[in-house]
């Protein structure tokens, strides 16, 4: 079928979602089986599912400029071109755990999301406003700036980002009761992945891709310039945040250094909201969330 | 176990198309915050969207850009670009309040995108879009168009039900009214006809606000007409001070390009000027040495054949000389002898005549005559009768360098009859006389300078 205009390729791709969702999903599929990483599991085939989403997703904000054309034609032509760069996906076999997932689609969703990307240092760390601002070096218009959109993560984009993920409220609760139940052995399993998933997706910004030494960290805090490279790096590399933490309280400070410290629901302000929201937000009653939740419920 | 994971995977699937239904409209509604300008899927800078206008230009060295995508903070996709191989396009898109332009130019080694995002007031914004979708002919969206004019969907269904219920009220109004004629409609009448005159009233305010709007739609099409072709315009100004700069190094290596042709040039004329110079040399070279050895050669040729024909003269006349000198001295010779032997016979005749008898002197004498013939076959010819001349064949060999002609007037001046020449040896005949031997005439041949050797037969030189 050929479509000539923006407004009919508009309106045959609104029609057609679905089948466009499952070509994409289904070459996806086939990527995975020739590189020999497929398994028949509904880990896989979420995973299928959503890198197929993130591809017709493109195809929708691209096709419009791309008329006249074949739109499944060029959807094809889009996911080949896709797959055909070196290291299109982030695939390990360990990503695939409710745990794994988790972190994955965080770090994948900071990449193309400011709001996300602040909300790695609290998700990961369990940091706060204060903390992240005392850490980055922000001062108090800068830390307004960063966080003034905040809300907007805790309110929506967490929520869609987990849903886009395909975490369900079983998932989540999986992954509290054990950081509840085996704590050490949690944090263990999370520090291991962090380092897969930071080292793959900080390429995806090759300025503030490489790490510096603890000398080029003071000099770039004592110059005060950076405050993007401070933001994107050290919310994607933990060796680099343990250094300047150490840096920022040498003699000075005696804070313990951040810890993976996992938080999978977002901070919400207010212990009366958490626990209101707590209920509400799919937990079904499930005490262990709650608590983790409310334990971690400081105020940012 | 699979309906449950079937079931899963169908509640996902259907979460992520809402998802892509969704997210179109309300990347047009949210505010957002900073967009993310993405270059092949790496994030290359950040806008900050405020009321002015922002930029951001980034410069892909070595690869063109095949594709651009814009974020908004909050990571929805407001709008891509895609650019395979060389070319330009440019695309528009809104973003919340704010208009995104982003400008890819690709080049065979680099690609170069611009992009500017500026806001869009909220009423520009909805005229435009009333134009737009007038201009296009659009299919209207009451949901939709109530959106883009800034009115909630709940809100345009109250209007709707108010109308709906004034449109009720004025039918019964209407009625009764008839139902009542005479005091009612005196009554009614005045406040009817201030009602037509409000609605007069309200209809010229709502010509005029349709005229204000007009105004207001045909304020905003110039405006958009004029910034475009200022933006054209500010294109075409750069289009022509890059011309002017490619004109201008072109220029530049159009000169040194033609002071390199000039020196060539020079260069080349100076050594065809050499060349020529040198040739003309060689030319008189050559023709000097080829007039100056063919004089030599004639010199050397004349020089022998003079020689050889001086050589050759002498030589003749040298050989006439000598074989007259022969002939004179072998008639002397002959002569001397025979006067000598006359004599000593006339004397010896003459002391035997008184010795012996007469016929013995008689005989002596014709002795005596018959010696007198022997000095030579050919030096004094005798007389038929008086010798008996017997034919001798011999080989002759002449020295080296002798002519022919040399040859032919020795065996002549010999009386000899050539045979056969076999490797430089000569068969001669000859007459001999009687008296003569053979080896006598060998002798006397072989006095002659020319002669090299004399053999009676060509196996041995016995003769030699």
């Amino acid at each position: 079928m050929l479509v000539t205009t923006a407004e009919e390729f508009d309106r045959v791709a609104t029609e057609a979602l679905p089948e466009l969702l499952d070509r994409a999903t289904a070459q996806t599929r086939r990527f995975l089986r020739e590189t020999g990483q497929w398994q028949e599991d509904v880990a896989h085939e979420k995973l299928a599912l959503r890198w197929g989403y993130d591809l017709v997703e493109r195809f929708l904000a691209c096709g419009r400029s791309e008329v006249p054309c074949r739109p499944f034609l060029l959807l094809e032509s889009l996911v080949t071109k896709y797959f055909s760069q070196p290291e299109p996906l982030c695939y390990h076999k360990d990503l695939l755990s409710p745990l794994g997932r988790f972190l994955d689609g965080l770090a994948s969703r900071a990449v193309i999301s400011r709001d996300a990307l602040i909300a790695l240092f609290y998700h990961f760390y369990g940091l706060g406003q204060g903390q992240v601002a005392r850490l980055l070096g922000l001062g108090s218009v800068e830390s307004q700036r960063v966080y003034k959109n905040f809300e907007r993560w805790r309110r929506t984009g967490w929520q869609r980002t987990i849903e886009e993920i395909g975490l369900t409220d079983q998932d989540l609760q999986e992954i509290e009761t054990q950081k509840q139940q085996h704590p050490d052995r949690l944090k263990g399993e999370a520090e291991r992945l962090l380092l897969v998933v930071q080292t793959h997706y900080r390429k995806s910004e090759p300025q503030h891709f490489p790490c510096r030494s603890r000398e080029e960290w003071a000099d770039l805090f004592k110059e005060g310039y950076g405050l993007d490279y401070r933001i994107w790096h050290l919310a994607m590399c933990r060796n680099c945040l343990l250094e300047v933490h150490a840096l920022r309280t040498d003699g000075t400070e005696r804070r313990p250094a951040p810890q993976v410290d996992l938080h999978v629901r977002p901070l919400v302000k207010g212990r009366f909201l958490t626990l209101v929201l707590g209920e509400t937000g799919g937990n079904n009653g499930n005490e262990t969330g709650r608590r983790a939740q409310h334990l971690s419920g400081t105020s940012a | 176990m699979e309906t449950k994971r079937d079931d899963e995977l169908s509640i996902y699937r259907e979460h992520l198309l809402e998802q892509l239904r969704t997210d179109v409209n309300l990347v047009r509604q949210e505010e957002p915050g900073s967009l993310q300008v993405f270059v092949n899927q790496e994030c290359v800078g950040t806008l900050e969207c405020s009321e002015s206008r922002v930029t951001l230009a980034f410069t892909s060295q070595e690869r063109p850009i095949h594709l651009v995508e814009i974020r908004t903070a909050a990571g929805r996709l407001a709008g891509a670009l895609c650019l395979d191989g060389t070319g330009v396009k440019q695309e528009r898109f809104h973003a919340g309040r704010f208009l995104v332009e982003a400008h890819l130019r690709n080049q065979s080694d680099r690609g170069i995108l611009q992009v500017a995002c500026h806001a869009v007031s909220p009423a520009r914004q909805r005229i435009r879009s009333l134009v737009t979708g007038v201009a296009t002919g659009g299919r209207w969206d009451g949901q939709t168009d109530a959106r883009v004019l800034g009115f909630r969907p709940g809100l345009s269904l109250a209007a709707q039900v108010v109308l709906a219920t004034a449109v009720a009220f004025l039918v019964a109004d209407r009625l009764t009214t008839r139902s009542e004629p005479g005091g009612q409609t005196a009554r009614i009448l005045p406040i009817v006809e201030s009602t037509t005159q409000k609605l007069a009233a309200m209809e010229e305010t709502i010509a005029r606000q349709e005229q204000v709007l007009a105004r207001l739609a045909q304020a905003q099409q110039v405006s958009t007409q004029a910034s475009e072709a200022q933006q054209e315009a500010a294109q075409v100004h750069r289009a022509v001070a890059r011309l002017a700069q490619a004109q201008q190094a072109s220029t530049q290596t159009l000169q040194a390009q033609q002071q390199q042709i000039a020196q060539v040039h020079q260069a080349v004329e100076a050594m065809d000027q050499r060349v020529r110079t040198d040739a003309a040399a060689l030319r008189q070279l050559v023709g000097d040495s080829r007039k100056g050895f063919e004089d030599a050669v004639e010199r050397h040729v004349r020089l022998a054949q003079i020689g050889d024909e001086k050589e050759r003269a002498q030589l003749r006349s040298q050989v006439q000389q000598l074989v007259a000198a022969r002939d004179v001295l072998s008639r002397e010779v002959a002569a001397l002898k025979s006067r000598e032997v006359e004599q000593g016979l006339k004397q010896q005749a003459v002391v035997m005549a008184r010795i012996l008898s007469p016929q013995e002197a008689e005989r002596k004498t014709a002795e005596v005559a018959e010696v007198t013939v022997l000095p030579g076959p050919t030096s004094v010819p005798a007389k038929a009768g008086e010798v008996e001349a017997q034919p001798f064949t011999f080989w002759v060999s002449f020295q080296d360098g002798t002519s022919e002609e040399n040859i032919e007037r020795l065996i002549h001046a010999i009386q000899g009859r050539r045979g056969p020449t076999n490797a430089g040896w000569y068969n001669v005949e000859v007459n001999l006389p009687k008296p003569q031997t053979p080896e006598g005439f060998f002798e006397s041949l072989k006095r002659e300078k020319i002669v090299k050797a004399v053999t009676l037969t060509r196996n041995g030189p016995a003769g030699k």
